[in-house]
């Protein structure tokens, strides 16, 4: 077993998981899977390169930056996508809509940091040694800030009445009304909730492995694909599906080669849809 | 015909007489190669955006993997080409047949999939077919020196390229359209309307997605085969997502799942690129805005727009049309009397609830078979499990002593057709429309027969619309048969679709509450139909609240409560039965057992 | 008046399900709402809590116009609604719905525990199963749980569409009973629509009989109890 794949796999997988999360959190109250989501991952790399890369800044106020830049694209978002979706009707709003999104914060990206790869230096810069492997400081703060942020989440859904509130909304929007939960400001703080999650996970992924500005899409696939095998809606599922995905890639990667890595994940991804198509963990989604 | 109308079709033969002229035009700019390859970009960008309209605005498929379907027919005719020498006019059809086989495995493999997971999946396959070309042929997977064909022992002009390209768009438009306007085509917006409906007019809701989506990928690897000619050269990027936001710019702004909207969207975006051809980054950016507002401004598109104002739908015809002499037949060899469906010891359990608990049933031909009984009683699920939406929990179901087929499309291919609680018209294509689509069973000619137009196809239509003209006729809808189903009246509605159902010549008819929300005028048309039909020897089955409608129109009457057979009888001893009164209405007796 | 329903229309499509309606309910009452099915009574409920949008028409409900209030402020206001088919959390625990139910006053956390402590005195059985998952219910107990969400707000109106649907008669007779006592206890203005027409007019005191969206008869439960052309219109005789 090659313990350094492990290490990577961990880490990539700890950071799918909480794009997944992001994900899920959007897709509960709107039914919206929202192709925007890795411009977010994005945001956070951008910032973190442009404030502590650049500019030198210290790394909190980096972070305090990133989450204020990350608030406003949340409700920039929500208006982007949620605006076209009512007055669109056809049944493919949602889609065009977060996929024009994505595609004009990438543009955005890409017209800022032409020719950038976008990274900056780690908080710790350390490295333990284990056996021939090696694994950085950044890569298990990134693990356990990624699943502390998902057991809280999860925590919440369970045990705040705000919580319970969103779940509630997600199952079934109309009674939430009738009982007095403001759905539509669910909605905004969905988004903006997941908008500085999907921040955090750029902003903690980027001092290990620089990204291109236009490769936002990309993380929101992984994401999804993370989602979909531990089931939409679930945290755990989020967490576990993010790992799998992680792991698949880097292991897949480190015994085949690079174009195995892929494939392994999307045959992952459907034997889950033709053998439990709720995910592992998680209940039937509806079709829109 | 309409002033209008003529007025479009000048503005279309002007179009067309442009693009003709267009390369002679030209000849007197500085460098008119460029404009001409600019105009052969359109035109590919056209027969992409077609070929998403087809999946995606008329089989409702949502495809995220165009650009992939695109770049895999650059390279099928660009490997093609150059790793076997073959011509460049038969990899065209390599290319065609590679991108329709890409299109078959994604579909086959997300067939399952509901909605949003199957976009995912298209999209997902895209990226890992980007990554496979660019590992497996080395140079990032860059291909060059790809070629035109020759024509007289000449590679092509860019002059005659572009005719070339002009001609593959026009023959794209044409398969576009005599897919749509044929049964295969009405069966596929069926489909996209409502599964559950399009299953109860006997298509094969997984097949036909199938065909659509190899329809629509075999046009998209065409559009790649172009692409690569005209470019000599085939890369991943082709495949890319972002590039391929200008089809759904496209497509949305000229009008999804309209007949010319995405060729119109196209040409009008390629006029906007060709102004902003030099903002290089912006473009992504202002293609995204533009799609944004394009759905908040004009969420129908232009072509969408026109058609359901005023000015660009059909009216009323002045009078009925003449249709004396057309007999209409609504029902094959019926057998008065015989029993029609035998179902026997119905169980259906959800959870723990009981919904159909024990119901043995029995249809004969000819008759009407009222089904009655309060709220949640079970009458909707017991049609279900008879007509195999729902699977039996235990129970047995007979169709003329043989086994009921196991899949509702097949249930009714057998001659077992239901109408739902719920309207489900196709509401945006025409009255007549509607019943041809009722009509796909009887169709014999097949997809290549329509969209060639042969002989087999335009007999079957005419019989078809002579038909359908009479059967609107008998239910008095003869003068709107041009208009779009959404503009009838609720009954009309409702009329309609019974009219869509029979025009299948069905042996059973369910109809599920078709009296609720009826005027009396209404009430008395959906009577003389029932009439009707009952009289050509169809068995019909009549769920019903309206106990009033059910007493003139049913031999027999079920009562269901709670799931189980209260009473079975005659319209007029329901409504004396205390029985059944006291289902509907509560106990008489109820203030001694409340302690008053 | 505490609720005034009018000239209320409400058209899905085209098709008029409610045309001008007219309704009123004094503070204390119970009415009841009769018709078959289609004739508008869910969608009258629906108008009043927010769920529908009114294409005319105004809900005056103790002076201000509901039309004019945003969907989920209805509640804060005193409106409950009890929605067919129960429509509970099935994967909240008992105790969880309840809370929700007491969202709009959620702060006050003594008031809330109160109030479920309140619903389980009335519905003893739920307090057995306080920590169970709703969706393992029984239809009875189901229903007393969506009887009592909507009474963890503390309402001024109940509206209950169908509280019988799907249940055995015996528990019909049962959820009846919990009803009375609520109006006649506590006070409680109901509004009811309900199928069991016979039932619902023994303990309420007015009703209204709908055919397509308008008043067909109303007048008191008692005179409608033995007025044939009410329950001739229920079964669709009418027209």
């Amino acid at each position: 077993m090659n313990l350094q794949a492990l290490f990577d796999g961990l880490f990539s997988g700890a950071i799918y998981g909480l794009v997944a999360l992001t994900l899920t959190i959007t897709y509960q109250p709107t039914r919206i899977m929202n192709f925007a989501q890795g411009e977010t991952f994005v945001l956070g790399a951008a910032v973190g390169f442009e404030i502590i890369g650049v500019r030198k800044w210290p790394w909190p106020v980096g972070l305090a930056i990133m989450l204020v830049i990350a608030v406003i694209m949340g409700l920039v978002m929500e208006r982007m996508v949620i605006l076209p979706v009512q007055l669109s009707g056809s049944r493919f709003a949602w889609i065009i809509a977060t996929l024009a999104a994505a595609l004009i914060f990438q543009s955005i990206f890409s017209l800022r940091y032409i020719g950038d790869t976008l990274s900056f230096p780690p908080l710790i810069e350390k490295t333990f040694a284990v056996g021939s492997a090696r694994i950085s400081a950044q890569q298990i703060i990134a693990i356990v800030v990624s699943l502390l942020i998902i057991g809280i989440y999860d925590q919440f859904l369970r045990r705040t009445i705000h919580g319970r509130a969103m779940r509630a909304t997600a199952h079934n929007p109309d009674t939430a009304i009738i009982l007095g939960i403001p759905t539509k400001r669910i909605v905004v703080g969905a988004f903006v909730g997941s908008a500085v999650l999907g921040a955090l996970a750029g902003f903690l992924w980027c001092p290990e492995n620089g990204i291109n500005p236009a490769t936002g899409l990309s993380f929101t696939i992984s994401g999804f694909t993370a989602a979909v095998i531990g089931g939409v809606g679930s945290p755990r599922g989020a967490l576990f599906g993010g790992l799998i995905v992680g792991l698949l890639n880097s292991v897949a990667g480190a015994i085949f080669g690079g174009i195995a890595s892929g494939i392994a994940v999307f045959v992952a991804l459907g034997l889950i849809l033709v053998l439990k198509p709720a995910g592992l963990f998680g209940k039937p989604i509806e079709g829109h | 015909m309409k002033s209008t109308n003529i007025a479009l079709r000048g503005l279309g033969f002007i179009a067309i007489a442009l693009v003709i002229i267009f390369p002679f035009w030209v000849t007197s700019t500085a460098n008119p190669e460029s404009y001409l390859n600019v105009m052969i970009t359109a035109g590919t960008s056209a027969v992409l955006t077609l070929s998403l309209n087809i999946c995606m605005g008329y089989g409702g498929l949502l495809s995220l993997a165009h650009t992939g379907m695109q770049m895999m027919g650059g390279y099928a005719i660009g490997l093609a080409m150059l790793n076997y020498d073959i011509d460049p006019w038969i990899g065209i059809f390599i290319a065609a047949a590679a991108s329709t086989l890409f299109s078959i495995l994604m579909i086959t493999i997300s067939l399952r999939a509901t909605y949003l997971y199957f976009g995912m999946i298209t999209l997902a396959a895209n990226l890992i077919a980007m990554e496979s070309f660019r590992t497996a042929l080395g140079n990032d997977g860059m291909i060059t020196e790809l070629y035109r064909p020759a024509w007289h022992g000449e590679d092509l002009t860019t002059r005659q390229f572009y005719f070339l390209t002009i001609g593959i768009l026009a023959i794209a438009y044409l398969i576009q359209r005599n897919t749509i306007l044929s049964g295969f085509g009405r069966a596929t917006m069926a489909l996209r309307e409502s599964t559950d409906t399009a299953s109860a007019l006997g298509v094969s809701p997984n097949a036909q997605r199938v065909k659509i989506f190899a329809i629509a990928g075999g046009l998209a690897g065409v559009a790649g085969a172009i692409l690569a000619m005209q470019g000599s050269f085939m890369s991943p990027e082709i495949g890319d997502m972002g590039g391929g936001l200008i089809f759904f710019v496209g497509l949305f702004l000229g009008g999804v799942g309209t007949l010319i909207g995405p060729v119109a969207g196209v040409a009008l975006i390629a006029a906007i690129d060709f102004e902003i051809r030099f903002s290089g980054a912006y473009r992504t950016l202002i293609l995204g805005a533009l799609l944004l507002l394009c759905m908040m401004v004009l969420p129908r598109g232009i072509v969408g727009t026109y058609r359901a104002s005023r000015a660009g739908s059909p009216r009323e015809l002045e009078e009925e049309p003449d249709t004396t002499g057309e007999e209409i037949i609504t029902v094959s060899n019926p057998v008065v009397g015989a029993t029609a469906i035998e179902a026997i010891d119905v169980v259906k359990h959800f959870g723990g609830i009981k919904a159909v608990d024990g119901v043995s049933i029995s249809i004969k031909s000819g008759r009407v078979h009222g089904i009655i009984g309060p709220n949640g009683s079970g009458k909707s699920t017991l049609v279900s499990c008879l007509t195999r939406y729902h699977q039996l929990t235990s129970g047995e179901v007979k169709l003329f002593d043989a086994q009921m087929p196991a899949t509702p499309f097949k249930v009714a291919r057998a001659g077992v057709t239901r109408v739902f609680q719920i309207p489900h018209l196709f509401e945006r294509v025409s009255v007549r429309d509607n019943v041809l689509t009722g009509m796909y069973l009887q169709e014999k000619y097949t997809w290549i027969e329509a969209v060639l137009r042969l002989p087999r196809y335009f007999i079957t239509t005419r019989a078809e619309e002579k038909q359908a003209a009479a059967l609107l006729h008998l239910v008095g809808l003869g003068k709107k048969s041009e208009i779009a189903a959404a503009n009838l009246s609720h009954g009309q509605k409702r009329l309609l679709e019974i009219v869509r159902a029979v025009s299948a010549r069905p042996k059973v008819l369910i109809l599920d509450e078709p009296a609720t929300g009826l005027t009396q005028g209404e009430l008395d048309a959906l009577h003389n139909l029932i009439l009707f039909l009952k009289n050509q020897g169809l068995a019909v089955v009549l769920i019903e609240h309206n106990v009033e409608f059910l007493m003139g129109l049913a031999d027999v009457v079920t009562v269901l409560e709670s799931g189980k057979v209260i009473a079975e009888e005659s319209p007029e001893a329901v409504r004396n039965d205390p029985r059944v009164i006291e289902a509907y209405l509560g106990r008489s007796d109820i203030s001694e057992l409340m302690g008053e | 008046m505490l609720l005034e329903i009018k000239d209320l229309t409400v058209a899905y499509g085209g098709a008029k399900a409610l045309d001008n309606l007219h309704i009123g309910i004094e503070e204390g009452e119970f009415v009841v709402l009769l018709g078959a099915n289609g004739a508008g009574k869910t969608t009258t409920l629906r108008s009043i809590s927010g769920l529908l949008k009114p294409a005319s028409g105004e809900i005056i409900f103790e002076g201000r116009d509901l039309v004019k209030t945003q969907s989920f402020r209805r509640s804060e206001l005193g409106i409950a609604h009890v929605p067919e088919g129960r429509q509970i959390f099935p994967d909240h625990t008992v105790a969880e719905n309840l809370q929700l139910g007491g969202f709009t006053v959620r702060r006050d956390v003594a008031k809330v525990n109160s109030a479920i402590d309140e619903v389980f005195q009335l519905f003893p059985r739920l307090a057995e199963r306080r920590e169970q998952k709703a969706g393992t219910l029984s239809g009875g107990e189901a229903q007393m749980l969506a009887v009592g969400r909507a009474l963890m707000g503390q309402p001024r109106l109940l509206m209950l569409d169908e509280p019988s649907l799907g249940l055995a008669p015996r528990l019909v007779i049962e959820m009846f009973g919990y009803l009375k006592r609520l109006h006649k206890e506590k006070g409680l203005t109901i509004l009811l629509v309900e199928q069991q027409a016979r039932l619902a007019l023994q303990i309420s005191q007015r009703g209204y009989v709908l055919e397509r969206g308008v008043v067909a008869i109303s007048g008191t439960s008692e005179s409608l109890k033995d007025d044939p052309a009410g329950v001739a219109a229920y079964l669709g005789h009418a027209g």
